[in-house]
């Protein structure tokens, strides 16, 4: 997710500096709007399945012209996942899975940005979710849509490396272990 | 009467036969399994048990059409004439609608996924198309169909094992036996 903030905003950065190289003030990308989204699949028994999270929270305070200030932060809230139905919902928020009582929000923050290219950012930092922790690396792909700044970013979670799916569930032949998951932060200008 | 020991007796050929007892043996695994997992609470069983009914509904749904090429190709071994007609006409509306219906309920079954949402994996290796866009509604009411299809064919099912048992054990006229292989004596 990080990554991606990252690339959007060094892409900024880049276009800002290309186009209106005399301009004053940097472009500064501060707010995730609405239509932000963190989504994932999970295959069972060979099906892909996919599902979000309706409520996420973005900080970020990106500089094209100045990554190293620039940090991304962005969390979703265990108990609002959906993937489908209210069965699956209640599942996926108990203890064997996301354990949204104990463990209310699994996040990303940023630690360094790098540039990639145009519009592309490599955005390192670190994944938590359920009392687990493990460094993650992302590829962020900035593009800009109007006065917003897009970033894309998808990585693979191993869910056995969060204890995400315990007991029974752990039998990774019937919920494989990759759970891809897309970040998508759609960024205004402070 | 007592024909059914005769070498005369025309039978079904092999393959017919093969898909007869087959498709059968799905049928019979495939309605209490539909039965018991649908009340199931969400466990990894229960996902175990709905991709399985799925992948051998889909097996019935390949061998029904497999058996229906074969009567378009061959013509079944007639009944014996002691038979009255009306009876013989029953016995072919019957046939009819069991294929009706083992065509119709794999079919209502794919759909239902569809319009779950969940794609058909057959075996868990090749994605069939979506029959259907996802609608929880429409969803709904394909499992009363696929049910109620499946409750048609149970009772149907019920009268032609019946017909057999009455076929062989009281009329003795060898109607089961053109669904069984030749023994040799």
């Amino acid at each position: 997710m990080m990554n991606r903030l990252y690339r959007t905003l060094a892409a900024v950065a880049l276009a800002a500096l290309a186009g209106t190289p005399a301009r004053a003030q940097p472009v500064a990308y501060i707010h995730a709007l609405p239509a932000s989204s963190v989504t994932f699949s999970a295959t069972q028994m060979g099906v892909p399945m996919t599902g979000r999270f309706k409520a996420m929270t973005a900080q970020v305070d990106f500089m094209p012209t100045d990554l190293a200030k620039s940090r991304i932060t962005v969390a979703v809230q265990t108990a609002s996942i959906d993937a489908g139905s209210a069965q699956t919902n209640a599942l996926l928020t108990g203890a064997d899975w996301l354990a949204a009582q104990a463990d209310p929000q699994a996040r990303f923050v940023s630690s360094s940005f790098a540039p990639d290219g145009p519009g592309r950012y490599w955005l390192t930092g670190t994944f938590t979710a359920k009392g687990h922790c493990q460094p993650l690396r992302l590829l962020v792909t900035a593009h800009p849509a109007g006065v917003t700044l897009v970033l894309d970013a998808s990585f693979t979670l191993d869910r056995t490396a969060f204890a995400l799916g315990t007991g029974s569930w752990a039998d990774t032949s019937v919920v494989a272990a990759a759970i891809p998951v897309q970040v998508h932060l759609v960024l205004s200008p402070q | 009467m007592n024909t059914q020991t005769s070498p005369q007796i025309a039978r079904y050929t092999l393959s017919a036969q093969a898909l007869h007892w087959l498709i059968a043996l799905l049928i019979f695994g495939l309605f209490p399994l539909g039965l018991y997992m649908s009340d199931l609470p969400l466990s990894v069983l229960k996902i175990e048990l709905y991709a399985w009914h799925k992948w051998f509904g889909i097996s019935v749904l390949v061998l029904v059409v497999l058996r229906i090429l074969w009567r378009l190709t061959h013509r079944p071994p007639p009944l014996p004439d002691t038979i009255p007609r009306w009876q013989q006409a029953t016995a072919g509306l019957m046939h009819e609608l069991l294929y009706l219906l083992m065509l119709f309920i794999p079919l209502t079954g794919w759909a239902l996924s569809s319009a779950a949402g969940v794609p058909v994996v057959w075996w868990g290796l090749w994605k069939l198309p979506n029959l259907l866009p996802a609608n929880k509604d429409t969803a709904h009411l394909l499992a009363l169909v696929h049910a109620t299809l499946n409750y048609t064919l149970a009772a149907l099912v019920a009268v032609h094992v019946a017909a057999a048992i009455k076929h062989q054990f009281f009329d003795h006229d060898g109607v089961l036996l053109r669904m069984l292989p030749k023994i040799k004596s």
